[in-house]
């Protein structure tokens, strides 16, 4: 079979890890997650949709390597619905993981169930093949799944098409424009990053849909483990991560933060605090952790605290990063076995890690038991100061007499944050005088601007005296072409970038004549593959000094 | 593709065979009413003297003539179609028909989804061969092999025919069903493969009988392993196509059922879809 030559354009214009909203462009263009509409003559028929589907590379490996969907530009997978999840899964990382660019078209698999997740998993271009099929077959789709149209009496849907009565050809209708709603709403979700949270809430629609984001989860943690610079997900995201599903325990995100914040974490005290979360991020903006503050004074300084969470564990030096800055988990007082150990397990190893003298729990209920667990896997041990309320004046004030009684090293708390912030996103120290309201903080090295926390990704956002450190250790950096770019770099213009780079990252680009710092909106793999699209959103910018 | 191979016993003697013969010709003499066609439907090669000794082709051969039969059908691959063979039906008293599985006319159907092992060439030969010599052939096509969607196995079939229109007498069309042990199984076990509709023979033979050409089909089985459509119109279909096949009468299949939009789907869509939409 020969490939099919049809001219494919890419054109990135948001994306959300590997979700994207992109333009595609065939004779017509196309924004995608996109829906074709198979009751019409489309253009996408003229793609070569190959032989053997792709569920059959199992069964006939050798016909199904001659005989496959060939087309240059486009991957057009064929036979998911008849596909197990974790092959399904498989199928299209692998596909993601070679191109972060090239679409991928899942031909006959969307349901309104499964969409959104086949969306974050990377697939641009869906079709109504099932909606029309499933219609004849006397089903109706809903947001939550099928409901045989014999059984409904009225329709839950105020679609045109219900309101004229369920024949057949209605149906059609109908359960196509529930893909397109879909479709439409994981595009505002993208835009919003925060199509994950959704994923998670729809995973719960049944046991399979829940079984591939588990092993979607499983594969980019073994990526993470094992430091695949390609692994496509963000580090830092503007929307707010739920903890409301066991899956949001293994959101990418937080994978990443438990594996980074353990290698980073290097506290400058033997005494550690251990304290409860608080539902206002970040925590030291809470009243809790403003109350408890203010009750032991200078007693604190120079004292590291850990704050339990779940599923979170996160050192206060780490407290501005994502998502330890933007997350809400549901708080009933209840920790479920799973939780405590999890979140032991985690708090053993960052004690661990911090290779700490003193332990002092200033917790109470669920996080007791999480502590308690967490030192029988660290093989250490504690006191605990509150009994009770931990804001109750006895708590408090036990707190204060073991406070005082402990080790303490000498540290500025800020400077800590600056230092483990840089070194949790760049892999390097970072030093210098902070200023500014908490949590807006600056850091200056003599008059200069180092870096300043962005609050709203939870990272840092370097200034050129950083940006030329990076520069000069060729990390997070972007090679463009010899122009003064403008509001934003766009994918033919870079001519190498660090393959490190994810979505949402803070970069490096530079040219002969200039240097400036500005939020990755690719993969850096991708912006130099990508002949069109949205690379880097410009921060700032200047001529080299040399210059 | 084929299942006939775990249906295969070495240990079938020449004997047996007769045996079998004299067997079922007795439970026709029971019926008093002597046939008019003999069809013996070896699964094989007639001709082959490794399946069916000359000796026995002989001695068959002899008895169909000591009752009169008008016309004997066999089946052969093309490549037992030798001129030593054929001699042994000259002159004899019969008609001689010989069935030859073409399956597809297309070599990437026959060769790579069907793998049957001989070139259109040697079908060809095989076919002008018999003609000259004065008997009739038949050929079989395959609706559906492995990897087809249901609206290219009826545009196979078709093509297939109509290319082999001048070199046979008369077309058998086969749709395929599930054999055990086989590729086909393993994809249907998966939903990735369902034996043809019924309606796609029904298609395929109108196309084909407008050709001006005789064509034949009788569906075999019963149930999901076998050509259906939704269950409720399968025996009058199948029933239609084997009183079709008498008679050579479109109107015979004239017919209609509630299936026949599913069908219509399927023939639509499963080309992109490369698995079936309906089972």
């Amino acid at each position: 079979m020969e490939i099919n030559e049809f001219r494919i354009n890419v054109s990135l214009i948001k994306r959300d890890s590997a979700a994207r909203i992109a333009e595609i462009r065939l004779e017509n263009s196309y924004v995608t997650p996109y829906v074709i509409d198979f009751t019409k003559e489309n253009e996408f028929m003229k793609l070569d949709f190959g032989v053997v589907p792709d569920a059959a590379s199992d069964i006939a490996p050798e016909l199904y390597e001659a005989l496959k969907a060939r087309n240059k530009g486009i991957e057009v997978l064929t036979g998911l619905k008849a596909m197990p999840a974790r092959r399904v899964v498989e199928l299209i990382t692998s596909i993601k993981k070679e191109s972060a660019v090239k679409p991928i078209y899942a031909v006959a698999a969307a349901t309104p169930s499964n969409l959104p997740i086949l969306a974050y998993l990377g697939v641009d271009i869906f079709d109504n093949i099932l909606a029309i099929s499933r219609a004849y077959e006397g089903f109706y789709f809903t947001p939550w799944g099928e409901l045989e149209v014999s059984s409904i009496s009225n329709p839950p849907c105020q679609c045109e098409a219900c309101r004229e009565g369920l024949d057949v050809e209605n149906v059609v209708r109908h359960n196509t424009a529930m893909l397109q709603n879909e479709a439409m709403l994981v595009r505002e979700l993208i835009k919003r990053e925060e199509l994950r949270n959704y994923v998670e809430m729809k995973c719960k629609a049944s046991p399979e849909l829940t079984v591939m984001l588990r092993i979607a989860d499983d594969q980019l943690k073994a990526y993470i483990n094992a430091k695949y610079q390609k692994a496509r997900f963000q580090r830092f995201r503007r929307s707010t991560a739920y903890f409301n599903t066991i899956e949001s325990f293994s959101k990418p995100e937080v994978t990443y933060f438990f594996q980074r914040s353990a290698e980073v974490y290097s506290p400058k005290s033997k005494t550690v605090l251990l304290l409860p979360c608080s539902a206002r991020k970040p925590y030291l903006t809470s009243k809790t952790h403003r109350t408890i503050r203010n009750a032991v004074g200078r007693l604190i300084r120079g004292v590291n605290e850990i704050i339990i969470s779940s599923p979170l564990v996160v050192p206060r030096e780490l407290e501005l990063v994502y998502p330890a800055i933007n997350y809400d988990t549901p708080v009933t007082g209840y920790w479920s076995e799973e939780e405590i150990n999890f979140v032991a397990e985690r708090l053993a190893s960052i004690l661990i890690k911090g290779e700490f003298e003193t332990i002092i729990a200033h917790v109470e209920g669920g996080y007791s038991k999480a502590v308690e667990k967490a030192l029988s896997i660290a093989g250490m041990d504690c006191i605990f100061t509150a009994e009770g309320n931990v804001l109750s004046s006895e708590s408090l004030s036990r707190l204060r007499l073991e406070l005082e009684k402990a080790d303490k090293g000498a540290f500025d708390l800020y400077e800590e944050i600056f230092r483990h912030a840089c070194l949790y996103q760049f892999g390097m120290e970072v030093g210098g005088r902070p200023r500014g309201r908490y949590p807006e903080l600056e850091l200056f090295d003599q008059r200069l601007r180092v870096a300043r926390i962005d609050a709203r990704y939870g990272c840092l956002e370097p200034d050129f005296m950083l940006a030329e450190k990076l520069l000069e250790l060729d990390r997070y950096a972007v090679k463009i072409d010899d122009f003064d770019p403008k509001g934003t770099i766009f994918a033919p213009a870079v001519l190498e970038a660090d393959s490190r780079i994810k979505p949402g990252d803070y970069v490096v680009f530079y040219n002969s004549t200039m240097i400036g710092v500005g939020r990755a909106l690719m993969f850096g793999d991708e912006m130099v593959e990508a002949t069109k699209g949205y690379a880097v959103e410009v921060r700032r910018k200047r001529r080299n000094r040399e210059q | 593709m084929c299942g006939y191979i775990r249906d295969t016993d070495p240990g079938v003697t020449q004997q047996d065979l007769l045996k079998q013969f004299y067997s079922a010709l007795s439970a026709l003499a029971e019926k008093s009413d002597v046939p008019d066609v003999v069809k013996i439907f070896t699964s094989g090669s007639y001709f082959d003297s490794r399946e069916v000794s000359k000796d026995t082709r002989e001695k068959i051969s002899l008895k169909l003539e000591e009752l009169e039969i008008k016309k004997l059908i066999v089946e052969s691959r093309p490549e037992f179609v030798t001129e030593e063979v054929l001699d042994e039906f000259d002159g004899r008293k019969f008609q001689l028909e010989v069935g030859i599985g073409l399956e597809s006319a297309s070599d990437f159907v026959r060769d790579i989804l069907v793998n049957k092992g001989f070139t259109f060439q040697e079908f060809e030969d095989a076919a002008k061969f018999l003609r000259h010599r004065g008997f009739r052939v038949k050929a079989y096509l395959l609706l559906k092999p492995p990897f087809l969607s249901e609206s290219e196995a009826i545009a196979d079939v078709v093509h297939s025919a109509v290319r082999i229109k001048k070199l046979v007498d008369v077309v058998s069309i086969n749709p395929t069903n599930v054999q055990k042990g086989t590729l086909v199984e393993r994809l249907w076990e998966r939903k990735l493969y369902r034996p043809p509709w019924l309606w796609s023979a029904v298609e395929a033979v109108k196309q084909i009988r407008n050709e001006g050409i005789e064509v034949i089909c009788h569906p075999v089985g019963r149930g999901k392993r076998s050509p259906h459509n939704c269950g409720k119109c399968d025996d009058v279909v199948s029933k239609a196509l084997r009183k079709f096949s008498l008679y050579q009468d479109l109107n015979i299949l004239d017919l209609k059922c509630w299936c026949m939009e599913e069908w219509i789907k399927a023939v639509e869509l499963e080309r992109f879809s490369r698995i079936p939409l309906f089972h």
